[in-house]
Order: C-alpha cells, then sequence, then structure tokens
C-alpha cells in the first residue's frame, strides 16, 4: 500500500449520469478514519455514490480518489479492492451455496490462496457476525437478516482500511444491530467506514459525522450532534394533530409529536433526535435554514 | 536403567537452536540424550519454547476439521491440479450449476432427435446446435445478469481476466466431451463429430472479445444468430444441390482455416482488450 494520510476518500466535483438522468451531481465528499453516516432518501443517490466508492463503477465527471490513489488506473483500482471491504445493496450468492462457502469464495477472490489461513480467516468473520454455527447452513434456509450478516462478514475479510456498506442494519434485530455496532466501531479505529441506511438511529448511535443526500446532491455535511441542533426548538409534543406541521405522528403515549418551525396549538418543546433533524432537512423551508451549512 | 547426573548444561542458544530445528541430526539427539536425564535443561526448554506456535497448530486443526467436505466436482477439479483457491471460484460458476446442465442435455436431446429423423438432415441439426452449447454456456458463466454475486467479484483485487477465463474453461471442459458423446450417436460422418470444435472455438473467442464491448450475454446471442444465419444459408444451398451436402460444406478442409483464423484474431483482440472487463461500468 502507498501513503495513507488521515484523509482516506476525495471526491470532487464528482458526476454519474445513466443516460439523460444525473445520480450524483457534482458532489465534493472527504473521508478520514471513522464511522460516517450517510442518508437520504430512496434515489438521492446513495447507491451510485457507493459504487463509485466500491471501484465497481466510475464517474462520469470529476475525480476521485481513494487512499491516495486513483481508481481511474487498472494498478491503483486493484490495489484500491486489496483495502476494501464492499457490501452491495443486493449481495446475491451464488446457488446452493453454504454461509461457509459464500465467504470462502469472496476470500478466494480477495486473494486468499492459503486454504487453511482463508478457512480460518472465514470462521473469524463469521464469528464477528454471529453466524459461526450456522456456516454449514444453505443460503436460501436463512432468514433475511441471517443473510445479510453473512454478506457482511465477506466486507470484515481481511479486516480492510476502507469499508463501504449499503444498508448493512438491514433485516436485523435490535440485539444484532446493536451488537453490530460494536463491531463497526472497532474496526473504525482505524479503518474508515462509509455506512449508508434508512435507520437514523444507527448513524444517532455509531456516527460523529453525517452526510445527507438528495437528489444527487450533498444536502449536509457535518457533525451529527449540529444537525440535531438544527431542529432544537421545532420539534413539539402536542395533545391534537397539527396540520401545519412539517411531519407529525402519534406516538405511544398518545400524544402527537410534531416537527414544525412554529409551535403547534398548545405544544410543549420536545428534546430533537437525529430523525427530527432529518425530517427538517428534508421538509420545504427547512432546506434554507441548513443551506450555509453544506459542504 | 543407571542415570548418571549430566556433567554439563546446555546453554540458551543451544536450546534454541534445538528448539527451532536448526541443529543437526546428531546434535539433536545428543540434545535429547541430555533432555531425558536432566531436569534443569528440561525446565530451560518449559522457559524458552513458545507457546504461540501451539495454539497456532491447534487453531490450525480445529479450522481443517471443522472446513466443510469437498464436493465431489472439488475432488476432481484438484485431481486435475488446479490450485485450491481457483477450485473455489470454479465452483462458483453460475453455468457449472443449473442452467448449463440444462442445456447440455438440450443438446443431447437435440442430438437423439437429429439421429432418430435421418443421417442428412441429422447431422445438419446436431451441427447448428453442438458449437453454440458452448458460446451460450460462456455467454451465461459471467456477468450481472449470470452472476448474483458479480458485484462483489468486481469489486474485489481478482483479475476479472483470471475468473472469465477459469469459469469459460470450466464450461467448455464440460461441453466438449458431452457434446462429441452426442455426435458419437450420430448416423453418417464420424468427421462431422469431431470437426465441429472449430467453429465451437471460434464461436467462444468471438463471444469473449465481443464482450469487451457488449455484455457478454448480447455478445453470445450475436454469435449464435451469426451462426444461425451461416448454417442456414449453407443448408439452403445444400437444398437445391443435393441435401446434406451443407453439412460437408460448413466442415470442409478448405472451410476449417477460416475458424481457426476467427479464433487466433478473436483471441488477440481479447488479450488486448481485456482490461475493459475489469470496470463494472462497462458491464452495466
Amino acid at each position: 500500500m502507498s501513503t495513507i494520510s488521515s484523509t482516506s476518500v476525495m471526491f470532487t466535483g464528482v458526476t454519474r449520469r445513466y443516460g439523460n438522468s444525473t445520480a450524483l451531481d457534482h458532489v465534493d465528499l472527504s473521508l478520514q478514519p471513522g464511522v460516517t453516516g450517510l442518508l437520504g432518501p430512496n434515489g438521492a443517490g446513495k447507491t451510485t455514490l457507493l459504487r463509485l466508492l466500491g471501484t465497481v463503477l466510475a464517474p462520469t465527471e470529476g475525480r476521485c480518489r481513494i487512499l491516495g490513489l486513483d481508481p481511474g488506473s487498472h494498478e491503483d483500482r486493484t490495489e484500491i479492492r486489496r483495502s476494501l471491504g464492499y457490501l452491495p445493496q443486493e449481495a446475491g450468492y451464488p446457488r446452493g451455496f453454504t454461509a461457509f462457502q459464500f465467504v470462502d469464495y469472496v476470500a478466494a477472490l480477495k486473494e486468499w490462496t492459503d486454504r487453511s489461513q482463508r478457512h480460518a480467516e472465514v470462521r473469524r468473520v463469521l464469528a464477528l457476525v454471529g453466524m459461526e454455527e450456522l456456516a454449514g447452513t444453505k443460503m436460501r434456509r436463512l432468514s433475511g437478516g441471517q443473510r445479510r450478516r453473512v454478506a457482511l462478514a465477506q466486507a470484515f475479510l481481511g479486516s480492510p482500511e476502507l469499508l463501504v456498506l449499503d444498508e448493512p442494519t438491514n433485516g436485523l434485530d435490535p440485539e444484532q444491530r446493536a451488537s453490530l455496532r460494536g463491531v463497526l466501531s472497532d474496526l473504525a479505529r482505524r479503518a474508515t467506514v462509509l455506512l449508508a441506511t434508512h435507520q437514523t438511529e444507527d448513524v444517532a448511535a455509531l456516527c460523529e459525522r453525517v452526510v445527507v443526500l438528495d437528489s444527487g446532491r450533498v444536502r449536509y455535511d457535518g457533525p451529527v450532534r449540529e444537525l440535531v441542533a438544527q431542529a432544537a426548538g421545532r420539534v413539539w409534543l402536542a395533545d391534537e394533530e397539527s396540520p401545519s406541521a412539517l411531519s407529525s405522528w402519534r406516538v405511544g403515549t398518545g400524544r402527537y409529536r410534531h416537527v414544525a418551525h412554529e409551535a403547534p396549538l398548545g405544544a410543549e418543546l420536545a428534546e430533537p433526535t437525529l430523525e427530527d433533524a432529518y425530517l427538517l432537512l428534508r421538509g420545504g423551508q427547512a432546506d434554507d435554514a441548513v443551506a450555509g451549512m453544506t459542504a | 536403567m543407571n542415570r548418571t547426573q549430566p556433567t554439563w548444561h546446555a546453554d540458551e542458544s543451544l536450546l534454541t537452536a534445538y528448539l527451532d530445528g536448526r541443529t543437526s541430526a546428531a546434535v539433536s539427539a545428543s540434545v535429547e540424550q541430555h533432555l531425558v536425564r536432566c531436569g534443569q535443561c528440561r525446565s530451560g526448554v518449559r522457559q524458552l519454547s513458545d507457546p504461540v506456535p501451539f495454539q497456532g497448530i491447534w487453531d490450525s486443526i480445529v479450522t481443517d476439521i471443522s472446513a466443510p467436505a469437498p464436493t465431489r466436482l472439488e475432488v476432481f477439479l484438484r485431481h486435475l491440479g488446479l490450485a485450491d483457491r481457483d477450485v473455489v471460484l470454479v465452483r462458483s460458476t453460475p453455468a457449472v450449476q443449473g442452467a448449463w446442465v440444462l442445456g447440455i442435455l438440450l443438446c443431447l436431446l437435440f442430438a437423439t432427435i437429429a439421429a432418430a429423423s435421418g443421417a442428412a438432415y441429422g447431422s445438419l441439426l446436431f451441427l447448428w446446435t453442438a458449437p453454440l452449447v458452448p458460446v451460450l454456456a460462456v455467454a451465461m458463466s459471467f456477468g450481472p445478469h449470470a452472476d448474483p454475486s458479480w458485484e462483489l467479484a468486481v469489486a474485489s483485487p481478482s483479475s476479472p481476466v483470471r475468473l472469465i477465463l477459469l469459469r469459460s474453461g470450466a464450461v467448455i471442459a464440460t461441453a466438449v466431451p458431452l457434446s462429441a458423446l452426442a455426435g458419437a450417436v450420430l448416423p453418417g460422418s464420424p468427421w462431422a463429430s469431431i470437426a465441429w470444435l472449430m467453429p465451437s472455438l471460434a464461436g467462444v473467442a468471438l463471444t469473449l472479445a465481443l464482450a469487451t464491448w457488449w455484455p457478454v450475454t448480447h455478445a453470445g446471442a450475436g454469435v449464435a444468430l451469426a451462426w444461425t444465419a451461416v448454417s442456414g444459408a449453407t443448408a439452403a444451398d445444400g437444398y437445391r444441390s443435393s441435401v446434406g451436402s451443407a453439412t460437408v460444406e460448413l466442415l470442409s478442409a478448405d472451410v476449417l482455416p477460416v475458424y481457426l483464423v476467427i479464433a487466433v484474431v478473436a483471441g488477440a483482440v481479447f488479450a488486448v482488450r481485456s482490461d475493459r472487463l475489469s470496470h463494472f461500468g462497462e458491464f452495466s
């Protein structure tokens, strides 16, 4: 591996088009070691951004540097892939494979030539995601959450420097998600982790930094606490629904939680969460309020 | 046995060299004899011996006994001398499982129907089908449409060209003997049951070369259509003169070098353009 500065990923003005539609529009992004969350609605360009980082897609325009290397060059791309753990959104598996065989196959792709060492590594990563007991079970017989954990295990092979994970917590129960957070925060001591998700609570629990994408553009890039702070004074609890709120829903206590710029009738202020802040960012006028924070 | 007290002790450097296996056979035997009699040096060995290698040995035993038993395909491929990592890569070939077997069965079925329908038409039907089987098998052995874990394969440092050639080799190695077997049951010229390998080789090389421009399925379909057109046109000519001559024309000594030239040129194009296969964008 050549020189690795503290900045693992540097994207400048990166654009990706598919025919006439633009999936990413002049995105600037820099990533350092630690966990960064990537939030955004469906179609925001999250998967395209992750594919670019996973070196499986080339940008239409712009400059990409990953681990100090140029993914446009054949040699550099191979070198990046040696230090990359990648979990795509749809991580399919060869038909008839067991969990062990699937991870073993990816380990073979990742140049683990010695069978004994490769098998030991496969057992290690399966244990990391709590799947060692089901290693011999056919993938098609596993539940959706179990398959996701096996797919995640392959990304941990060789403890990579850069982990690019698309919806890693999909289908996991709360206990498994908590356990995964432990694994990721351990890895993030030396690795750069980018985690795309719809789960704001995963980002709140795990990430110091969050990037919000919308329509192919970066809408927010900064510390999680600063995004949450944007929602201070705009989250309310009330007994009645409020039609003027950007978003409102009935909580377990029977009251209504509102994300709104103005206090609904008889409402009291509530402590904002990352989800409230994200809804505020996504809702109408809220965009202007945070425009100055966009990277 | 009379055990006398030793008159000397092995120093640390000698014991370390012995434990590392760096001493000669004679010195090792001498040290061992001494250790049997000398408690002081035995405890020295205990202090010097590193527990880590033993843990490593134990771990490798656990790994070996808990590893899944190799499948018959894996055992066969290892017998052929394929490296362990390549065996794992070939085992994942989508076309080696399912769809591919179906293709071979269809080929055999065609050959059987052909054999039952009479020598002339039968040979033509076989000649049209047999070269297509390896071409379609290669088209089904890699790419996002055929391999559910293709995106992972692309994001890995493994050379995609190596993966593609390994998989193509695996499907051809299965296709050729089975198609040859089907050819052998045909009535008529035994030449036809072997000579079809030439257009088959050209078709596979052309498919791989075209896959550096188009998705491999399109490349395979294009080659299949071209072969159908060529064999159809030749058959039509054959009708006008004498039925059955199409087989002879397509596999005549004049035509066979043409297939060889196509195979060589397409192979060279693939070799030159193969790095285009390493980018997912080219495939999607």
